[in-house]
């Protein structure tokens, strides 16, 4: 298609167009930047205005001409718009029968049209794609402001900032294929136009155009080049980036921006591709006197003291250790989970930190030869292995396991089930034994168990029985924090929601013929018990199966009297140990680990382990030492599963999300277990 | 009962002796069968023999001020039993039989002397001594870390 030219003065007409039936976005200056918001004359755009960025701070110029595109980007981007910073989610209510319901809430975007996209803008759309439409699920509210985005013209870059480094990133300054309906390069004396798109080329039609003159052909191509060559520092290689960062975990460059990062989140939030959110129950005090909640999304920050925590741990308990989760997710691990890199090279998290650390410097800083801050002692000198490019990569929508009139997985909206039945397994351990019409769970397999106006939280099935239009499932649930403690003192009869079931479970399959090693410790029995029932009642398919069981004293164990019933099987050994017991016990005391270095482990063996991280952890270093490769181990992680379905980001552990690609991994897939801080 | 060296060499610490050494211990090594709940030694006891448990399981015990007695630890097949023996030291913790249990005894103060003459059977013997009380000590941190215990 050949580029026709719209004379400045006729800049109205663009916005008119765009404008017709449809909500127009375009750059303005509001609090003394220029962002993205309604845009309802062409009068409004930053005339004559520029900005002046380097790190930690932007300033609005006067540029002493009346280019209408002249800065580089400000400090929002399309993201507000397609995930904006809070919306609900769904409501819970009471119905008429008196039941509680869950009913989503979905948006009604009007269409939309963009004026004046940058290229790394565009790509940073792409990027969020990859997690939100293209993942395990696809997120229905994102994509229907995403549909709802009909008409993008976007703007090349000419006026780069020190900050930027779109040419490194490989996204601009240029704009690639048809990422826009409508590409614009503005010279002194307009902009010249070229449709990508066939909604690009009829609006084309409807512009008072011209055809472009030599010069500004010359002038467009010019000042692109220099864009190109300014934003293409070459100060960072994104090639092979990630497994050098990963190399780099334990360089004394971390300690050292942590020693200057305020863990603001600043850099989270400006970032166009940062995803991370928190579902909080809204009004939670006045919902419950008026028998209503809603569970509200929120943007939420890996530099925030809650991203990672569970039950009141974090795993990335420092400044240094959140520091390293984002730069290693942003240019790292990324590539593992979305194929992609997450970082656009827009600048933003550098012009707008408070402290002015550079992300491109840092980067830098750790892309040399590892100066290692600590000793190899600890058993990390060797650099991450990470894993191939996410298959969940792959621009194909995938369904969830849910079945048509079950709300679906990426719906985020649970259905209502009830409490049968509650068995108290130990002082602070009970199961609840509910009616839920959903798919059944495999072994291994969650489930998310929300109580309206308290929260929501991720249990493993510990067992499950089909019926005709039911499942009835058991959760073994622990009370640690608030939403379990309300889900431990629930009674029979008592509702809550339910979504999924969710993640990869214990690969039977794998195990079929060879000696299984199950090792379960604490309420580590409570994911294993679906398989252990599985192959306690197939020994044809399993004739051998050797349990190992421990907890911290014969009063914690779980399931005795189904133990019982594991042990009349002849093909099922049982050695259960405690930490501590009076001398009445009759069993074994001690380590669980100490249970496996008795030649109880044949080399042939399979082994699935459930417990304590660190347990895990030793676990698998004795079965090794007993013959077990790591490709015959498979663990099951915990991490903070908020979405289920890859959205939240807050379950990572380094390249993996832990509801999509686990719970359950094969050891040698698990390269950061037992490292601080991931 | 006498031992047999190669009764001795089952075991994976005193494979690689030469066979001379075997006999040597084997010299001073008796085989004894304990009833289910027969007390072996007690917390405080003089200073006795080594052990190493054949077949059984065997339940250590500690007396805490004020928290009663704590099964502390359970031995079985193959491992070392009593091995404040070689230091000379009274008994650290009492050891029942939780089972019918089959012990090989080593005369503790003739293996000391063993030990002493012959450094190959010493380095041996201490070898494998400090390895079951370096694989107890990482057990017992672990077991102080109280990883199954609530947050």
């Amino acid at each position: 298609m050949s580029a026709r030219f719209l004379p400045r003065e006729s800049f109205a007409t663009l916005v008119d167009a765009l404008r017709d039936g449809r909500r127009l976005l375009g750059p303005r200056v509001r609090d003394g930047a220029i962002t993205f918001g309604d845009l309802e004359a062409a009068e409004e755009l930053p005339i004559g205005i520029g900005d002046e960025q380097s790190p930690g701070r932007y300033r609005l110029r006067d540029r002493g001409d009346d280019r209408a595109f002249g800065y580089a980007v400000g400090p929002t981007s399309l993201k507000e718009t397609l995930f904006p910073p809070r919306e609900t989610l769904f409501r819970a209510e009471r119905r008429a029968d008196g039941k509680v319901g869950f009913v989503a809430v979905k948006p009604k975007p009007e269409a939309t049209a963009v004026l004046g996209a940058r290229a790394c803008e565009l790509a940073a759309i792409g990027v969020q794609d990859r997690v939100f439409v293209h993942g395990v699920a696809s997120e229905p509210r994102y994509r229907a402001r995403r549909d709802a985005l009909r008409l993008v013209v976007a703007v090349q870059c000419t006026s780069p900032a020190a900050t930027c480094f779109c040419g490194d990133a490989g996204t601009g300054p240029r704009v690639h294929g048809d990422a826009a309906d409508l590409i614009a390069t503005e010279v002194d004396a307009g902009l010249v136009l070229e449709a990508r798109t066939d909604e690009g080329a009829r609006l084309l039609d409807r512009l008072p155009t011209r055809e472009v003159a030599g010069d500004e052909h010359v002038e467009a191509e010019r000042d692109l080049d220099a864009a190109t060559t300014k934003t293409r520092t070459g100060r960072l290689a994104f090639e092979g980036l990630p497994e050098r960062l990963f190399a780099a975990l334990d360089h004394a460059r971390w300690d050292e921006v942590a020693a200057r990062c305020l863990a603001c989140g600043n850099c989270t939030n400006v970032c166009p591709t940062c995803f991370c959110s928190h579902a909080e129950e809204a009004g939670a005090t006045a919902g419950a006197l008026e028998g209503r909640s809603e569970r509200v999304r929120v943007w939420e920050s890996c530099f925030s003291s809650d991203h990672g925590a569970m039950h009141g741990a974090n795993p990335r308990a420092t400044t240094k250790d959140r520091y390293r989760q984002w730069l290693t997710h942003k240019l790292g691990s990324w590539v593992a989970q979305f194929g992609t890199s997450g970082c656009v090279g827009c600048g933003r998290c550098t012009t707008w930190c408070p402290a002015g650390i550079d992300l491109v410097e840092e980067a830098r800083a750790l892309d040399g030869p590892v100066e290692s801050a600590g000793s190899a002692a600890d058993g990390f000198a060797s650099p991450v292995v990470l894993p191939e490019a996410s298959s969940a990569a792959e621009p194909a929508d995938r369904e969830g396991p849910l079945s048509c009139d079950a709300p679906r997985a990426e719906d985020l909206v649970p259905r209502a089930a009830e409490v049968l039945a509650i068995t108290r397994e130990t002082s602070d351990v009970v199961t609840l034994h509910v009616r839920d019409h959903g798919v059944a769970a495999e072994p291994g397999q969650f489930l998310q168990l929300s109580l309206p106006t308290i929260g929501e939280a991720p249990i493993s099935v510990s067992g499950v029985s089909r019926a005709e239009g039911f499942v009835d499932v058991e959760l073994t649930i622990r009370g640690v924090g608030a939403t379990t403690r309300a889900l431990t003192s629930l009674e029979p009869g008592a509702e809550l929601g339910v979504r999924g079931p969710y993640g990869r479970g214990w690969p039977l399959a794998a195990l079929e013929g060879a000696p299984v090693v199950i090792v379960a410790g604490g309420v580590g029995l409570a994911p294993l018990r679906g398989a252990i029932r599985a192959l306690v009642e197939a020994p044809e398919r399993f004739p051998d199966v050797r349990l190992f069981v421990g907890a911290r004293a014969p009063e914690d164990l779980l399931y005795p009297r189904e133990m019982i019933t594991w042990l009349e099987r002849s093909h099922v050994k049982l050695t259960v140990t405690v930490d501590h017991a009076s001398p009445a016990w009759r069993g074994h005391v001690g380590v669980v680990t100490r249970l496996l270095r008795r030649g109880a482990i044949p080399e042939d063996a399979r082994a699935l382990v459930c417990g304590p991280e660190i347990m895990m952890r030793f676990t698998s270093d004795a079965l090794l030492a007993a013959g077990v490769a790591h490709d015959r181990q498979w663990l099951t992680m915990e991490r903070h599963m908020k979405c289920a379905v890859g959205f939240c980001g807050r379950c990572q552990m380094g390249p993996h999300l832990v509801c999509r690609d686990g719970p359950v991994f094969r050891r040698d897939e698990l390269a950061l277990l037992g490292r601080e801080g991931f | 009962m006498t031992v047999e060296s190669r009764t001795l060499a089952s075991f994976p610490g005193l494979a690689t002796l030469p066979t001379d050494a075997l006999a040597s211990i084997a010299s001073l090594t008796s085989e004894e069968r304990h009833r289910a709940d027969s007390l072996l030694f007690s917390e405080g006891d003089a200073p006795g023999d080594l052990y190493v448990i054949v077949r059984g399981h065997v339940q250590l015990t500690q007396r805490f001020d004020g928290r009663g007695t704590t099964a502390v630890l359970t031995l079985s097949d193959g491992e070392l039993l009593g091995w404040s023996a070689l230091l000379r030291r009274p008994r650290v913790a009492s050891a029942r039989a939780l089972t019918e249990t089959v012990l090989l005894r080593m005369n503790a103060s003739a293996l000391l002397e063993l030990c002493e003459n012959d450094p190959r059977v010493g380095h041996r013997v201490m070898a494998l001594a400090f390895e079951e009380v370096a694989d107890r000590l990482h057990a017992t941190r672990l077991q102080l870390l109280d990883v199954f215990g609530s947050k």
